[in-house]
């Protein structure tokens, strides 16, 4: 069963295999046990990794890219903004506890991709029941199947606010500006924020991870401190009127074109005309609707 | 709602037994289905078609054997895997607007394919 969670969010749309490159290198150098060995859009997993035919493997990509460790211990999906109303990417990534987890490691990994992956969010953090949002537990980070916990961090509700502060966050420029500018989160009472690069910081809460599940009054007691420094009305639960960087959209951007035969929607018409306004030019028509296929 | 068929095999299945196995399970008066895709690309999808007959697959795929383990029902026993450890899966999913009988149809065709290569056909859940 999972129990350590990262999740990155970037508005890039991670096509391009040199971003795949880094995310695999670094995830090979900080936790080696997690890298790929056999990946596919539907599972079972269909195809061996193979790092010498890297790009076949980052091409999964034009449906959605899943992975999985050899010891079957650990997973990676990658979902790339292909709808026209998503505003992110992301990228998860989640393991088993065991001797083969380096975890201090996860926190140099989540780090090191700020940069090269341009992340606006990112999240790392062991799973704790009291982090559920189910059952009535309170918590807002993690929801569960069928017994197994996933984390319940999603693009569409990121639109809405943040979930949570979890143990270790990487906060890029939207979310910045969102808190009130660099200042304002490079002095958040966190155990440690460091500086990634222009408008991007890591906050982590404690000073170990394993704080998470084995000292929850220490970790509670950061969380609060930094929802109330970067503003608790951008989190889930917070006083109301949420609030959340409003991200454009695919179609705004010129990253989306409707199918032929696609009814466009009002609001999505308007995302177009504004992309076409801009002179941005939309990718051709990933496919035809077909009205009815029956012979 | 949609229905799934899974065929899985020892040794992969050729794309002419395939077509064979489809052209047969559709019964001797229907015309031959249409199969559009690369059925060498595992990662592909092919859509099979013909008039009252519409099922998409998913070519044979490599996988490990243990991942098959308990998608099936307890009576179901899979093939002895290969050297790899890996057996063939092929995937018939009949989607929910498909028109009557295209279930069927992938039913036999795989029932067809499984006696002839080893294998099984089975229905996961």
């Amino acid at each position: 069963m999972p129990s350590a969670f990262v999740k990155l969010f970037t508005r890039s749309l991670l096509t391009d295999p040199e971003q795949g490159r880094t995310l695999i290198r670094l995830i090979g150098e900080h936790e080696p046990s997690w890298l790929p060995h056999r990946y596919g859009w539907s599972t079972p997993l269909r195809n061996v990794y193979d790092p010498d035919r890297f790009a076949e493997f980052w091409t999964g990509l034009e449906y959605n890219l899943d992975w999985r460790n050899a010891k079957r211990t650990a997973t990676g999906h990658v979902t790339t903004r292909v709808g026209p109303r998503d505003t992110l990417s992301s990228v998860t990534l989640e393991g088993e506890r065991n001797r083969a987890l380096d975890l201090p490691a996860l926190a140099r990994l989540v780090q090191d991709c700020g940069p090269p992956l341009d992340l606006a969010y990112g999240v790392l953090h062991l799973f704790h029941p009291d982090d559920l949002y189910t059952a009535g537990h309170g918590g807002h980070l993690f929801g569960e199947n069928g017994g197994t916990p996933f984390l319940g961090v999603t693009e569409r509700g990121l639109k809405d606010c943040l979930p949570d502060v979890a143990w270790g966050n990487v906060f890029g420029p939207p979310y910045v500006a969102l808190f009130g500018g660099a200042e304002r989160v490079r002095t958040a009472p966190a155990a440690l924020v460091a500086e990634l690069g222009p408008d991007r910081f890591y906050l982590q809460l404690t000073g170990d991870i394993t704080d998470v599940t084995g000292d929850r009054p220490a970790l509670t007691a950061a969380r609060d401190a930094v929802k109330e420094h970067l503003g608790a009305d951008c989190f889930a639960g917070g006083p109301g009127p949420l609030r959340a960087p409003r991200l454009p959209a695919a179609a705004q951007e010129g990253l989306w074109s409707p199918p032929e035969g696609f009814e466009v929607p009002d609001d999505l018409r308007e995302l177009l005309d504004q992309a076409a306004a801009e002179g941005k030019t939309p990718p051709p028509p990933a496919g035809v609707i077909e009205q009815d296929r029956r012979p | 709602m949609s229905q799934e068929f899974h065929l899985v095999t020892r040794e992969r299945p050729p794309g002419a037994a395939l077509r064979r196995a489809l052209r047969d399970a559709t019964g001797a008066q229907a015309a031959e289905p249409e199969v559009d895709g690369d059925f060498d690309n595992p990662n592909a999808y092919l859509n099979v078609s013909g008039p009252g007959l519409w099922i998409e697959m998913e070519p044979p795929g490599h996988v490990e054997a243990a991942d098959l383990d308990g998608s099936y029902g307890d009576d179901v026993t899979l093939p002895e895997p290969d050297g790899d450890r890996c057996l063939w899966l092929t995937i018939a999913n009949v989607p929910a607007g498909a028109p009557a009988g295209s279930a069927e149809t992938a039913r036999r065709a795989f029932e067809d394919l499984a006696s002839r290569y080893d294998g099984i056909a089975a229905t996961p859940g």
